[in-house]
Parts: C-alpha cells; structure tokens; sequence
C-alpha cells in the first residue's frame, strides 16, 4: 500500500515538473535585422529603382516619380522598424551621372548619419575612374557593369559582407568629416534640382 | 516479500520521475538568434546578389520558398510574405523564438516597391 502511494505521489510530482516546464518555456521574442543590414538593404534598393528607371529609358521627372515612390514605401517601413529615413537627392552633371543621398538614422542613439553617393555611368557597359578610383560593381548579370562609390561615416561595421569582392571600395570607408559635410551640402544644395 | 514488492514500486515512483526530469530538462541545442537571423538575412541577400530574389518575390512566391528553404539550415522552419505595405504580419509558433529578417525590394522590371518578410525559428 506504501509502495502504491508513492508511485501516486510520483505521478503527482511528474505532471507538476510537465507543469512546471511549460510555464517556464521562454518567451517568444522576435529578433530585428541589424541598423547597417537595414541600411545597406535601403541604399541598394535605391541604386536599383534608378537602375530600372535608366534602363527602361524612363525621362528624368519618371526617375524622380520612382525615386519619390520607393522613398515614400521606404519610409514607412523604416519607421515600422524604429528608423527615420530621410532622403535628398539631385541629378545632375548633364545626365551623366545621377546623385543619390540618403540618411537613415536610428531614433534610439540619434547619431547614425550616412551619406551615400551613387553614380550611374552613360555608357554602362565599360568601366570608368571615379575621382581617379575605379569601383566596379556589378548590379545584375542581365543588365551588365556600372559604377557605383560608396562613401559611408558610419564606423565599426564589416563591410566584406557586402562588397567583399571590391576591394578597392574599402579605401572609400575612411571618408573624413570635412568631405562629408562637403557631400552633404552639395547635395542640399541641389535638392530636388533636375538638370537633364 | 511485501517489503520487496514496497521496495520495487517506490523504485518504479523514482524512475519515473527521474525519467521525466532528465527528459523535460536535458540540454537542447539550439541556434543562437542572432545567428539565425543572419543566416536569414544573408539567404535573402544572396538570392538578391544573383539577381533572382525581386523576380521571385514579386512573379512566384512558391519558388521564393523552395530557396529559402535550401538556404535554412535544415533544423529550422520559416514563413516567407511578401507585401506591398508596411504592414507585414503573419503567425508564428507561439512557443518558439522567431527572428524576423525583411528585406526591401524596388521592383523587378519596374518599380514596384515590396517588403520581404522572412520569419525563421529553430525547430529543435
């Protein structure tokens, strides 16, 4: 009887363990994507919309139109996100090259300000110095080579990731202040601006 | 012979528990999530590198899967949506870590703006 009792007893304390076990499973957490995979993500995208845009021949107010339109879809995800996005851009140089800055900043630190700049060549099949620099980059397989410079203030990120077959590109990485500001005000300066 | 079979069934008891605790207990090995979520990340990201991952998205999902799916480790699960807003839900098991890695296309042959969204859990 003893003996029958303890086994009772036993599965009493096995279906409180069961109990126990389940109460203390963790909670589900969803883990968001990094600020420079976020970033990276956008300014890619953007290169891309202007891709598209050059290659079906689209004039410069539809560059502009697709531009503002994935901006405007940008935005609100980044926001989802804990982002601020902020994007100013300007075509000019005559339409052969096409200017791109974007600002993402992280609500949370306030602090992460990048600029980039992309430049799209006329004749996109042949490879071209940029500032005496060649970065050669290609975007699809379909649509051949073009040239992209990437300059970035942003500090302690790996970049092999994601150019880590453009070697060339990391001498572009330590950009100084004094450019940046210089980038940046070229930029607001043509803000919106077509030259075409 | 009573105390024998007293003794037997209090051994039963303690095996049993014993059994159950190393059973609930025992160390499962399972994939850092950050881990998981770069290899999410990168999955989209490669696919994105070839060329293949706005097409998919955007012209046939159901291939989008079968190469996430070869990509994923095979100890983990995932749901895959694409939209065209920001609001990009699903479910997911309640009882799992899901990391959530999204990705934003601009198009494929025209601009057409989606956000990719991957969810990835360990299954162990």
């Amino acid at each position: 009887m003893k003996g029958q009792i303890f086994i009772l007893v036993s599965i009493m304390i096995v279906i409180a363990l069961i109990l126990l076990r389940i109460s203390t499973r963790a909670p589900v957490e969803q883990y968001q994507m990094t600020f420079p995979d976020n970033y990276f993500n956008l300014q890619r995208e953007f290169v891309h919309t202007i891709d598209l845009s050059l290659i079906n021949k689209e004039s410069a107010l539809d560059i502009k139109d697709n531009v503002e339109e994935f901006a405007d879809f940008s935005r609100r995800v980044m926001i989802t996100k804990g982002y601020t996005e902020k994007v100013i851009y300007s075509f000019n140089y005559n339409g052969t090259k096409v200017v791109i800055g974007n600002f993402l900043g992280d609500d949370l630190k306030d602090i992460n300000i990048t600029l980039i700049t992309a430049s799209w060549s006329k004749s996109q099949l042949v490879p071209e110095l940029l500032d005496g620099k060649s970065v050669l980059r290609t975007f699809d397989p379909f649509f051949g080579w073009y040239i992209v410079k990437v300059e970035s203030n942003l500090k302690n990120f790996s970049y092999a990731g994601y150019f880590g077959e453009y070697e060339t590109m990391t001498q572009y990485f330590d950009i100084n202040l004094s450019n940046r500001d210089m980038m940046i005000n070229d930029i607001l300066t043509n803000n919106k601006t077509i030259t075409w | 012979m009573k105390g024998f079979i007293q003794t037997l069934e209090a051994s039963i008891g303690a095996i049993l528990i014993l059994m159950i605790v190393v059973l609930l207990y025992s160390y499962q090995p399972t994939v850092p999530e950050t881990q998981l979520l770069q290899v999410g990340y990168n999955c989209l990201d490669n696919l994105d590198n070839v060329g293949y991952l706005s097409y998919y998205a955007l012209y046939d999902v159901t291939e989008l899967e079968n190469k996430i799916e070869e990509c994923l480790p095979p100890i983990t699960d995932f749901k895959i949506k694409v939209c065209d807003t920001e609001e990009c839900n699903t479910t997911t098991p309640a009882n799992k870590t899901v990391v959530l890695a999204s990705y934003l296309i601009s198009g494929y042959n025209a601009t057409q703006p989606s956000l990719i969204n991957l969810w990835v859990w360990s299954e162990i």
